[in-house]
C-alpha cells in the first residue's frame, strides 16, 4: 500500500494573528505551509515547492491576492491549484471579482474554524477524485499516451535534425529535466508536462534559415539576431492553445534561453520571474549540450560540465535547480547510458 | 481535557494535536504517547473514556514535579538548544512548514537572547528572517 501523505495547503496573509488562526485549523489534518505576503508566496511556489490548494487573502501591502492569484493562473505548471480566498471583504463584487480570476471558493473573516475545514475539505475531496480519475484514465488510454509521447519526440527531432544535432539529445535532456522535475517534489502529473514538453524545447529552430544554424564559422551579430527569435518562433508555431501540455511546451520554447541574472533571450526576464519550466530545461539543455560531441567541440567531461553549472548558479541558472540536479549523479550518468550516441 | 470535550469532534482532535505536539517538545514522553492515542481515536471522545483519565492523571502528575523544582531552574533553561535543534527547524522555516511555530516553543525561555528573538520572530510568521538569524547563530557557533 502506498504510504498516505496529506496534501499541502498553503495560506497567505499578511497577518501573523490570521496565519495562526488558519494554520491551528488545518495543522492537524494537512500538511500547512505559510506565507506573510504575495511576494514571499509566489517565491515558494516558483521554487517548485507547490501546494494542493491555496487560502489567499486579498488586501496585503505588497502585492493583492488578486494579483497573486492571476501570475499563478497564468502559468501552466500552477494554473490548477484551486485558489479560496479568505477575506474581510465581503461586498457581492468583491466576491464576484475573485471567482471571475479563477477561485474556487470564497470565505470572509472572522473565519469559523467548522466553514475552514469544510470548505478546504470539499476542495480536496475533489482533487482526489480527479486524480484517481485521471490514473484510471491514462491507464486505459495508455496507447494514445505513448503515441503522443513519439509524436512530441519526433517533432523535437525535426528541429534538432537542422541543427546537427542528433535524437538522443532530446530523450536525455528531457530525461534531465524529469529528474530535476521529480527531485524539487513536483507532482507526477507536473513532472509528466515538463518531460514531455522538454523535447519541443527548440521546435522554433525550424523556421531558422539553414544557411544560420549550419554555418560553420562564427556568427555575425545579425545572424545572432536571427537565431534569438527561435524562442519566439517556437512559441507561435505551437500556439495558443487549452491543452496544458501544449501551454507548458510554449512556455518552455519561450523560456529556455532566459538566464537568471536576466541577461538572456528574447525578454531579458529573470529569478523567478522565469516560469518554473524554463529554468528546469535550461540546465537540462545545457548540461547535454556540453557533455555531447558536436561538430564544433568534442563532449566535455562530466566533471567540466559539472563545474560549469556551478560557476553559473544565479548567474545562467537558477541555483537551487542546478544543487538538487547535481545531488543525484548515478542518475544522471544512468540517463548518459540509457541514450547514449 | 475537561473542556474541550465539550467542543467540536475537530476542535478535539486539534486539542489532541497540540497536546501532542507540546508534550512531544517537552519530553513527556506517555503524555505524548496518550495525547496520540486520543488524536487518532474516533471524535468526539467521550468522558468517560479511561484514555482521558489516563491523560489527566499524568498532567497531574507532571505538574507535581514540575512544581516540586527549584524555582531559580526553569523548565526551558533546562533543555539543551543543540545544534541539531536548530537544523531542523531551519529546514522548516525554509520550507515555509507551519509546524515551525509549535517547535519554536522551545527557544520562548532560552536563555540566549537572539534565540529568543527567533522566538518571537517565528511567532510573528517571519520564517526568512528567523531562518537568516538562525543559520547566522549555526555559522558563529562552527567558526
Amino acid at each position: 500500500m502506498i504510504p498516505y501523505t496529506p496534501e499541502t495547503v498553503l495560506i497567505v496573509d499578511d497577518s501573523p494573528e490570521n496565519l495562526m488562526v488558519l494554520s491551528e485549523i488545518l495543522k492537524p489534518f494537512y500538511k500547512v505551509k505559510v506565507a506573510t505576503g504575495g511576494a514571499k508566496a509566489l517565491n515558494l511556489i516558483a521554487s517548485g515547492d507547490i501546494p494542493d490548494l491555496i487560502l489567499l487573502d486579498i488586501m496585503m501591502p505588497d502585492i493583492s491576492g488578486y494579483d497573486v492569484c492571476k501570475k499563478l493562473k497564468n502559468d501552466p505548471m500552477t494554473r490548477n491549484i484551486p485558489i479560496i480566498f479568505v477575506t474581510a471583504l465581503s461586498d457581492y463584487t468583491n466576491e464576484e471579482e475573485g471567482l471571475h480570476l479563477g477561485a474556487v471558493d470564497y470565505i470572509t473573516k472572522p473565519v469559523n474554524s467548522s466553514i475552514v475545514l469544510a470548505r478546504v475539505n470539499t476542495q480536496i475531496t475533489l482533487l482526489r477524485n480527479q486524480h484517481n480519475l485521471e490514473q484510471k484514465l491514462q491507464e486505459r488510454t495508455e496507447e494514445i499516451v505513448l503515441t503522443r509521447m513519439e509524436v512530441i519526440r519526433q517533432l523535437g527531432r525535426a528541429a534538432e535534425f537542422k541543427d546537427n544535432e542528433t535524437g538522443t539529445h532530446i530523450l536525455r535532456m528531457s530525461a534531465y529535466a524529469k529528474l530535476i522535475a521529480q527531485k524539487i517534489g513536483l507532482d507526477n502529473a507536473r513532472t509528466e508536462l515538463i518531460y514531455l514538453s522538454a523535447p519541443m524545447h527548440d521546435i522554433g529552430k525550424i523556421g531558422t534559415p539553414d544557411a544560420v544554424l549550419q554555418k560553420p564559422g562564427p556568427l555575425t551579430p545579425e545572424e545572432w539576431e536571427v537565431i534569438r527569435k527561435h524562442p519566439k518562433q517556437g512559441a507561435d508555431i505551437i500556439g495558443n492553445h487549452h491543452s496544458l501540455l501544449l501551454q507548458t511546451a510554449r512556455v518552455v520554447s519561450l523560456t529556455h534561453h532566459e538566464r537568471f541574472d536576466g541577461t538572456g533571450y528574447p525578454n531579458g526576464i529573470k529569478g523567478y520571474d522565469i516560469p518554473l519550466a524554463g529554468r528546469i530545461v535550461a540546465i537540462a539543455d545545457v548540461f547535454d549540450a556540453l557533455t555531447s560531441k558536436r561538430p564544433y567541440k568534442d563532449a566535455w567531461s562530466i566533471e567540466r560540465a559539472v563545474e560549469y553549472l556551478l560557476a553559473q548558479k544565479g548567474k545562467h541558472f537558477d541555483g537551487e535547480l542546478v544543487d538538487t540536479f547535481l545531488q543525484h549523479m548515478d542518475e544522471i550518468q544512468a540517463i548518459m547510458m540509457q541514450f547514449k550516441d | 481535557m475537561n473542556q474541550p470535550l465539550n467542543g467540536s469532534a475537530d476542535s478535539q482532535k486539534r486539542l489532541c494535536h497540540t497536546l501532542k505536539s507540546v508534550a512531544a517538545m517537552l519530553g513527556m514522553t506517555y503524555l505524548t504517547q496518550l495525547s496520540r492515542e486520543a488524536e487518532l481515536s474516533v471524535h468526539p471522545i467521550s468522558r468517560e473514556n479511561p484514555l482521558i483519565e489516563n491523560i489527566d492523571n499524568e498532567i497531574e502528575r507532571l505538574g507535581l514535579l514540575i512544581n516540586a523544582m527549584p524555582e531559580e531552574a526553569s523548565v526551558a533553561d533546562s533543555v539543551l538548544i543543540s545544534s541539531a535543534i536548530l537544523d531542523k527547524l531551519l529546514l522548516k522555516l525554509r520550507n515555509a512548514d507551519a509546524t515551525a511555530y509549535d517547535d519554536a516553543t522551545i527557544l520562548q525561555n532560552a536563555s540566549d537572547k537572539e534565540l529568543v528573538h527567533v522566538y518571537e520572530l517565528i511567532q510573528r510568521f517571519e520564517f526568512d528572517e528567523a531562518a537568516r538569524l538562525i543559520e547566522h547563530l549555526l555559522h558563529k557557533e562552527n567558526t
